[in-house]
């Protein structure tokens, strides 16, 4: 996910049953007087809500943030990789 | 017959809201090329400089390539490993993707209100920004003798 121009402690991922909530919060510009000639980039805060599978497993989600980019793992359930599902033909 | 206006005639610019702002001793200032998987940026007018900031995650600072030549600033990306990533780990799957920024170039036409040989860049947070200093003389306007 891209999140230029945000750190790791602008932002913050909850979960709540099955939705994983991620917010950024973009710090105050300091300087009123900063006069754009192109403005292409977003600015200010943003929200996303994403609803997990019951294939992924919560306990283990893991994130992390790097020169604006987020990562976030989301690993599958080990019963869901160890067990092939059968598909019977009707 | 209609006349059509000089204005009418040029073709479609995106650019054309800053070209108006600079006017018409700075008109040519920015023309930035038009590469449409190329990372937003946006140019900012301080009091002695202007800064361009472009939006490309996840890269590392070794991995841009900034260039001066003949008054355009070229700004480049060129990674190979992500590519390599993407076919030697078979467990990696995109299901969506919507950005990728390993590979772009982005040139902009500096004139000679720019002070060339003071351009500073730096990358922090996914943002490049590029400062360019203004000179404080700038010979803008070029006089023409009448012959």
């Amino acid at each position: 996910m891209m999140v230029s121009g945000f750190s790791k402690d602008d932002i913050e991922i909850d979960l709540k049953e099955d939705k994983l909530t991620i917010k950024g919060q973009m710090p105050k510009a300091s300087a009123d007087t900063i006069k754009f000639i192109r403005r292409g980039l977003k600015s200010g805060d943003f929200e996303a809500t994403y609803t997990l599978s019951e294939r992924i497993d919560k306990s283990a989600i893991d994130a992390e943030c790097h020169n604006g980019l987020l990562r976030i793992v989301l690993p599958l359930k080990e019963e869901v990789i160890a067990t092939p599902r059968k598909i019977n033909i009707q | 017959m209609r006349h059509i206006s000089k204005k009418e005639m040029r073709p479609f610019n995106p650019y054309r809201p800053f070209e108006q702002f600079f006017n018409n001793e700075l008109a040519n200032f920015w023309s930035g090329d038009n590469f449409l998987e190329s990372p937003a940026f946006n140019i900012i007018e301080e009091n002695d400089k202007y800064v361009i900031e472009l939006a490309a995650p996840g890269l590392e600072k070794e991995d841009f390539n900034i260039e001066i030549k003949d008054q355009i600033l070229t700004i480049k990306v060129q990674k190979q490993e992500s590519k390599d990533a993407e076919t030697t780990d078979n467990n990696t799957k995109y299901i969506k993707r919507e950005f990728s920024f390993q590979q772009f170039t982005r040139s902009f036409t500096l004139d000679n209100t720019i002070a060339q040989n003071e351009i500073e860049a730096t990358y922090d947070k996914g943002i490049l920004k590029v400062s360019l200093k203004k000179v404080s003389n700038p010979e803008i306007i070029k006089k023409i003798e009448i012959k």
